[in-house]
């Protein structure tokens, strides 16, 4: 009677896939794969790589404008002509879920994807 | 072949748990600030379309903005001297807001509303008013001046803004129309104001951080549980410079110039998100120890977490368990 082997060949190839594909999960850089997301009025109006620099002028609500700068892993305003400048004031953001947020303009820049903060939202 | 079934199994279960229920999250702009909701379970849109549609909807009555709300109709009234009539719906809300108002003694004031509107809070075009002006805008001032019968509101010459319970409200309202469709599990932002529906939906407790207003993306400190509102008021969230001195939006009522009781956060958790929303202001207003004595008088009711300027976390004791502090912050406790 023909002795069985440990492993035949379908399964250690499949074995070989599943440490392959969790060796890249555990190793990959998170950050890689992060998107900035903008919104003007609820409505999806653009979507960029956080790793590719970029500047671009974003148009928002009641005819407010800002710029928008992707640099280093990070996005910021460059400036805008709302009156209260809040968005151009907050610091860069490069986390998933982190949001820059134009009231007057109704622009919303936020990351989604990449490293997070433990929580699951924030108050103040 | 069972071994290659136990290696399946093991994959299905590592995308298992990679995934899980993501929900479906709408963000609107509405009540002069952004909202974004997030429902979970297979009724989650229709949540959403019923939730868009009750904060519209509130919108349209509670505005003190809006040209078409109902308290904007109470004010046009009241400056003639006139009583308005509004829904119940927005009767019993006044109602309720005014018991608050005289429950923290008049540190929540609705009828803030034109003194907001003299520093220039509202258009965004800031002024310092000067001494005259303020003095004035206190004797206008005074929320007892306001009556509710029902759904008769007159004041007497008083203007009303409800934008500190607004939000809480909204999120009450929503959560309760979530609940009776049977939604089990959800998440609100309101404009900084934070409310859980339930458990996350694997059942653990939400977990939601407080901004440190020092640092654009830094925390102070992170607050578990579930059905909970979470709502913070700081100096830092609306305010305008001059000549170096920092003017915030947190009007005091009696002297109708920004709070300045060494507040910099307020943040209250508890299950009502009107009550939250309204205390947070009312207890920035107050200071440390008015609040602290706040507190120990409704303990059952809210629980809160006290930024002061020296940089102390105080927090009450309801939270001992709950609360994780920023690392090197200094935290104490409130009994």
């Amino acid at each position: 009677m023909k002795k069985q082997g440990f492993m035949t060949t379908g399964e250690i190839a499949m074995l070989v896939g599943v440490v392959i594909a969790l060796a890249v999960w555990l190793l990959f850089p998170r950050g890689t794969g992060s998107r900035v997301i903008v919104t003007r009025s609820g409505e999806e109006a653009g979507r960029y790589d956080l790793e590719t620099p970029a500047q671009m002028t974003v148009l928002g609500a009641n005819d407010f404008s800002l710029t928008l700068v992707i640099e280093d892993g990070q996005a910021h305003v460059e400036d805008s002509t709302c009156p209260d400048l809040i968005c151009q004031h907050h610091a860069p953001i490069s986390h998933d879920g982190e949001a820059i947020i134009c009231l007057p303009g109704q622009v919303v820049i936020s990351v989604e994807g990449g490293r997070r903060h433990g929580a699951d939202a924030v108050s103040g | 072949m069972k071994r290659l079934g136990c290696l399946a199994l093991c994959l299905l279960l590592l995308t298992g748990c990679a995934g899980g229920d993501p929900g479906q999250t709408v963000q609107i702009f509405a009540m002069d600030t952004l909202m974004e909701l997030t429902a979970y379970g297979s009724q989650a849109q229709d949540a959403l379309d019923v939730a868009v549609a009750e904060v519209n909807g509130l919108d349209t009555l509670l505005s003190a903005q809006r040209e078409d709300s109902e308290i904007t109709a109470v004010n046009r009234r009241g400056a003639d001297g006139a009583a308005a009539q509004v829904s119940e719906e927005t009767g019993e809300l006044l109602t309720r807001t005014l018991e608050l108002c005289a429950d923290t003694e008049g540190a929540l004031d609705i009828t803030i509303h034109p003194a907001m509107q003299a520093w220039g809070f509202y258009s965004g075009e800031y002024r310092i008013p000067e001494r005259e002006e303020l003095s004035r805008l206190q004797k206008q001032v005074d929320y007892a001046l306001v009556s509710v019968e029902g759904t008769t509101v007159s004041t007497q010459g008083q203007t009303i803004d409800l934008g500190a319970v607004g939000k809480g409200y909204a999120a009450d309202r929503i959560v309760a129309i979530w609940r009776e469709m049977g939604v089990t599990s959800g998440l609100l932002y309101l404009g900084g104001n934070i409310h859980c529906l339930g458990a996350k939906p694997d059942g653990s407790d939400w977990a939601v951080s407080i901004r440190d207003p020092n640092e654009s993306n830094g925390i102070l400190a992170t607050v578990t549980g579930r059905d909970m509102a979470v709502v913070t008021s700081g100096g830092y969230q609306r305010y305008f410079e001059e000549n170096g001195i920092r003017y915030h939006h947190i009007l005091d009522p009696e002297t109708c110039v920004p709070a300045n009781n060494g507040a910099v956060s307020v943040t209250v958790i508890g299950s009502s998100g009107f009550t939250c929303d309204a205390l947070s202001t009312a207890l920035f207003v107050m200071g440390l120890d008015g609040a602290a004595a706040y507190w120990r008088g409704h303990r059952d009711e809210f629980d809160m977490v006290y930024y002061t300027e020296d940089g102390i976390l105080w927090y009450t004791s309801g939270l001992q368990d709950r609360l994780e502090l920023r690392r090197g912050l200094e935290g104490r406790a409130l009994t």
